[in-house]
């Protein structure tokens, strides 16, 4: 399971999502809960690039589609279910670690630390092994950018949503994260022309 | 084109590397725990109309249960809400004409500056105006439209404070002559909304010191607190259903 690509749980079609939505709405509990199951792994994960552990974006996602079902009535019917609910999960996970900012600013390291040689992602525990020692730099460069630039670029590279999914969960216009994601590939690039020449 | 084949470079070795990330293993369970959670008869937050319906009634008959004078003196020693505390004085207070908030910023950096996501009112849209001030509260400014009317000075209508609830004290609100607190629901969750003369406000800075402030929008405030956040919305606005209305829509 750990470090396989993100594939969702269930398919389903928007009509359908819209459907259970409109259920979950009138209190149909268990149509939510086939929501849950939905979107239960991009949840777990827009948790865990904030919180970084695992029990605790357990219970992040668990609180935050909670209290997303309680906020149904503010969703716009038929608008992107997703990006609603993972910007309730993000605030959830920013909320819990409030008291501990100084520490996420500076350890906010998502995935340097966490990169590990997978067999999920190459034919070999050796071409893992090489594979990951690429990737390593670039996530190290991360780190060492600032955290709005480098939310920005794990929310659209590493998590995958797109830039209106972006926008939506980190509550900026559009065009800033267009803006901010080439500022941020720049910055990024900067920092590994560093480490290079260092 | 180096440019953009380096940008395309990274932009892969961001994706590939997603796959070696160590992230949470999906939890089976979540779906059937959250479902139990919520069939829980007091986890079923969810309201329904008749219970929104009620909920109203509620906030209207307590919105006119104002506090008497002698309660009021009764209540302002104890009375701590939303990290401010109450005092009572006999002295008309004065109000100023400039805002002081503190560090005008980008709207989307306020997340970042706070350490939490601060909520936006859907009923009042964006703000005109973020700002973070040094005792850690941000701020967003509306200003007036033709619908609301304008503090005199300022030209703010409304005016939404938000910081974390760690259980100081920032505030100190003196409730002078021709002020009235109420207490109301807000979501379900106590609240205070003061109302009448202006009446002035002492911040304690995070250097602790006092820092006098005479330049609230003067007359009306909802004060509530909710999840570990403490919320204060000022406005013109003689209006307390609007301005519940506006402390309600906030975001999820």
């Amino acid at each position: 399971m750990e470090g396989r690509p993100l594939e969702k749980d269930i398919e389903i079609e928007p009509a359908n999502e819209q459907k259970l939505i409109a259920r979950s709405r009138d209190g149909d509990t268990n149509a939510f809960g086939t929501l849950v199951a939905m979107h239960q792994e991009i949840a777990l994960r827009v948790a865990h690039v904030v919180v970084r552990d695992h029990a605790e974006a357990e219970d992040v996602a668990q609180d935050a589609f909670i209290k997303a079902f309680a906020a149904l009535d503010r969703f716009r019917a038929g608008s992107p279910f997703r990006p609603w609910l993972l910007r309730i999960v993000r605030n959830e996970a920013l909320n819990r670690i409030r008291r501990r900012r100084r520490q996420e600013r500076l350890a906010l390291r998502v995935a340097s630390e966490a990169v590990v040689a997978s067999g999920d992602a190459a034919s070999s525990p050796e071409a893992a092994a090489v594979l990951a020692d690429e990737i390593r730099p670039v996530f190290r460069a991360l780190d060492a950018i600032s955290v709005r630039h480098r939310s920005v670029l794990i929310h659209r590279f590493v998590l995958g949503l797109s830039e209106e999914e972006t926008a939506t969960v980190l509550a900026i216009p559009r065009g800033t994260v267009k803006s901010r994601t080439a500022r941020a590939l720049a910055a990024l690039r900067t920092e590994l022309e560093g480490e290079t020449d260092g | 084109m180096a440019d953009q084949r380096d940008f395309e470079h990274i932009e892969q070795s961001l994706r590939t590397g997603a796959s070696l990330v160590d992230w949470p293993p999906t939890a089976r369970q979540l779906a059937p725990r959250v479902v139990a959670t919520l069939d829980q008869p007091v986890a079923r937050r969810r309201p329904s109309p008749r219970w929104a319906l009620a909920a109203a009634i509620v906030l209207v008959l307590s919105a006119v249960m104002l506090l008497s004078p002698r309660a009021r003196q009764a209540v302002a020693d104890l009375f701590e809400i939303a990290g401010v505390r109450f005092g009572i004085t006999s002295e008309e207070p004065t109000s100023g004409s400039v805002l002081d908030l503190g560090e005008a910023v980008d709207l989307a950096d306020l997340g970042d500056l706070a350490g939490f996501v601060p909520r936006r009112p859907s009923a009042l849209g964006d703000p005109d105006e973020a700002f973070f001030d040094d005792s850690g509260i941000v701020w967003m400014v509306w200003k007036g439209a033709d619908s609301l009317p304008a503090a005199d000075d300022s030209g703010v209508s409304w005016l939404l404070g938000q910081f974390v609830d760690d259980g100081r004290i920032v505030g100190l609100k003196t409730l002078g002559p021709g002020v009235e607190a109420i207490d109301v629901s807000v979501g379900g969750r106590l609240g205070f909304w003061i109302t009448g003369n202006p009446h002035a406000f002492t911040y304690i800075d995070s250097g602790n010191e006092l820092k006098e402030d005479s330049t609230r929008l003067a007359a009306n405030v909802l004060l509530w607190s909710e999840a570990g956040i403490n919320y204060r919305l000022e406005t013109t606005d003689d209006d307390f259903t609007r301005a519940l209305e506006i402390a309600e829509s906030l975001d999820p």
